[in-house]
């Protein structure tokens, strides 16, 4: 193979990587989950914090740990009783 | 002969070209690279940096601060006549509250674990910097990926950080990032919030592609920005001179109208998308524009400076061009999402009273080399991605005046107008199209969307591919997303309600086996309706779901999405069904103030 392809075939393949590498848009929030019945089928039997967690891992690729899905489903919960 | 003057609205309109910034860590450059890179941006008319005021770096231990690097940094810009806005965070790792257990390489994303921390630290920073620095930004965008914490987290630490710096500098200005990329719904809610008197300055991000933009942005340019502030039906919102350092008057802040600043490009934009979308943020009429370092180069920025923004047309579908008025004349800038050539209009084409001014005609105001425009404007132009600008001629006759609006942006994607029909529907069993207003084939790749079409007692149909297994949660797909089209419903503030149709196959496994709710963009984000089981049996069954205050502005490329994870077999769907229905009079007294569509 000529010097010349495998250049080509180099920054085809940076190309790629870059591309493969930018992530998607986001999502702005974490999903609410307040308004779901716990432990039950819509929870996918989970906890809220649980099932949030699922959900933002699915969506997002990151797993929150414990006591912050916590945090944030008690705020979505406050917030859904206002 | 009339000329650009006589169009009246388009000079009432016309917005000054905004500050050209650069998203650069001088901090982190040694002193040679640093005087390298700001003769470079200062060549090409960058006349402001942001960078980031690295909590750890800046205060490594509780109450000892260092400020060398900053300072350094801060003073090097000045000197090249740029002004500094300094963007507050991330989290000191000596800051995060261990009990949150924020995996190492994430702490920094996470929230101090005490308001005095933050507090402190802001009050250093601002009592060390406010006689060179007047811009403050809250953090970095702060998303589910930047910010591990709750909405009222970030909005609590915005709130104290916008009190010290306003306390210790009266004419400094707040900056408050929006999560996402143009996330309309986001912004919207936060202007309608108290927390919204924290911030002077709305920041916005855009994502890689500029043609996904332009809808929100003009939704937020003139129909959130505009609504309820003095800069009523003014797309430019306050006035900015145009100039980086100078006394801007400050917005009002008991309106929702307010400067808009572009503080970034999503990672791996082009350097094309970048000039797009600095082209867009003039004729949004946006007071700054921060781009990545690198793609700003004066080979581009320099055929700008001069320049008046005059108006815009869409060529063609999915093209866009720009007019300004200059010191020789008019010209435009085109650009296309893809490869495509586009033909002048002919002197009966052109839009409401232009039609009749034929402004190309007059040469009294601004004088256009009129021997150039006869040989080059006529001919049919190739246009692409990168940005192309030539002598306007008689493409001026398209154009029209101000800021895009809704309908110059929906008009501009070259796609059937939907807005008449009573219903978008995805109907697999149908032979032609099966989607009609109400896709989901294009978004099959989405986390978890992963759904499978076949054939299922005769009929087409998609069905989730869900698995129960942890290690193979990667290939769960138990969502179908659904994206409506922006020309039947984009976000109306609200206004209206959607009743979703689903078609489905019973459940075979026996009652409450299967099931499904629905996931939708509302005015306060994502939002599940309440789960419903599907009856037992191996009939095709409706289920209607009523969605209130739906919100659909694609933000995330999708509106709603079915769900059936909780279900402990598939769901088979044959077709899906989007109606209108009216709000109650509550819900709609409660926008009154915001615009029609």
């Amino acid at each position: 193979m000529s010097g010349k392809l495998w250049i080509l075939v180099v920054f085809v393949l940076l190309g790629t990587l870059v591309a493969l590498a930018t992530p998607p848009a986001q999502a702005a929030d974490y999903t609410n989950v307040a308004g779901l019945q716990p432990f039950a089928a819509e929870s996918n039997y989970m906890s809220l914090a649980g099932y949030l967690r699922w959900t933002t891992f699915k969506e997002q690729g990151i797993w929150l740990s414990v006591p912050e899905a916590k945090r944030i489903v008690a705020e979505q919960i406050a917030s859904a009783e206002k | 002969m009339l000329g650009l003057a006589a169009l009246a609205p388009g000079r009432a309109l016309a917005a000054p070209r905004p500050v050209l910034g650069a998203n650069i860590d001088l901090s982190l450059l040694d002193p040679a690279a640093r005087s390298t890179a700001l003769d470079r941006l200062s060549a090409a008319g960058v006349s402001s940096v942001r960078m980031q005021l690295d909590w750890s770096r800046a205060e490594p231990r509780p109450g000892k601060f260092k400020w060398e690097a900053f300072d350094d940094a801060v003073d090097a810009a000045r000197a090249h006549g740029m002004d500094v806005v300094l963007v507050l965070g991330p989290c000191a790792e000596w800051a995060v509250n261990p009990a949150w257990q924020v995996p190492p390489d994430q702490r920094r994303n996470s929230v101090p674990k005490s308001p005095e921390l933050w507090r402190n630290y802001v009050k250093a920073a601002v009592s060390h910097f406010r006689n060179r620095v007047e811009c403050w930004q809250i953090r970095e965008q702060p998303n589910a990926r930047n910010f591990r914490g709750a909405r009222s987290e970030y909005l609590a630490l915005l709130i104290a950080a916008s009190r010290q710096i306003r306390s210790l500098d009266p004419k400094a200005r707040v900056i408050a990032p929006e999560a996402g990329y143009l996330d309309i719904a986001g912004i919207d809610h936060f202007l309608r919030s108290a927390s919204a008197r924290s911030a002077q300055i709305v920041g916005v991000y855009l994502a890689c592609d500029p043609a996904r933009a332009a809808l929100p942005w003009a939704v937020l340019t003139n129909e959130i920005m505009a609504s309820g502030g003095e800069a009523a039906g003014d797309a430019s919102g306050p006035a900015a001179d145009g100039r980086a350092g100078a006394a801007l008057p400050h917005p009002r802040e008991a309106g929702r109208a307010r400067p808009v600043w572009v503080l970034g490009i999503q990672e791996g934009a082009s350097p094309d998308a970048c000039e797009t979308d600095f082209l867009l943020a003039w004729a949004f009429g946006d007071e700054r524009c921060y781009l990545p370092s690198d793609s700003i180069s004066a080979e581009w920025t320099w055929a700008l400076l001069g320049l008046t923004y005059e108006g815009f047309a869409s060529p063609a579908p999915g093209a866009w061009m720009v007019f300004f008025s200059g010191p020789s004349g008019h010209i435009a800038v085109a650009w296309s999402s893809a490869e495509t050539t586009i033909c002048p209009p002919t002197k009966n084409q052109g839009t409401g009273e232009q039609e009749s001014e034929k402004p190309a005609a007059d040469t009294s105001v601004s004088p256009a080399p009129p021997a150039v425009e006869q040989e080059l404007a006529p001919a049919p132009l190739k246009i692409g991605p990168r940005p192309m600008l030539f002598p306007a001629g008689d493409w001026l006759a398209a154009m029209r005046p101000g800021a895009p609006k809704r309908a110059d942006v929906l008009a501009s994607r070259g796609c059937a107008d939907l807005s008449a029909l009573p219903m978008v529907y995805m109907d697999l069993s149908m032979p032609q199209h099966p989607e009609l207003g109400l896709s989901n084939r294009a978004l099959r790749a989405l986390g978890g969307g992963a759904c499978v079409e076949e054939q299922r007692q005769g009929r087409s149909c998609v069905r989730t591919s869900m698995t129960s297994r942890q290690e193979e949660l990667e290939q769960d797909n138990p969502w179908l997303y659904f994206d409506v089209d922006d020309s039947w419903l984009y976000y109306d503030g609200g206004k209206t309600r959607a009743v979703v149709t689903v078609e489905c196959e019973g459940s075979y496994m026996g009652p409450k086996k299967l099931g499904f709710n629905i996931l939708y963009d509302s005015t306060t984000g994502y939002r599940f309706t309440p789960w419903r089981w599907i009856e037992p049996g191996s009939q095709w069954r409706s289920y209607r779901v009523e969605l209130s205050d739906v919100n659909f502005s694609n933000r995330d490329g999708w509106d709603f999405r079915i769900n059936a994870k909780g279900s402990v077999q598939d769901l088979w769907v044959s077709a899906v069904t989007v109606e209108k229905a009216p709000t109650p009079e509550p819900a709609a007294a409660a926008w009154a103030g915001a615009p029609a569509p």
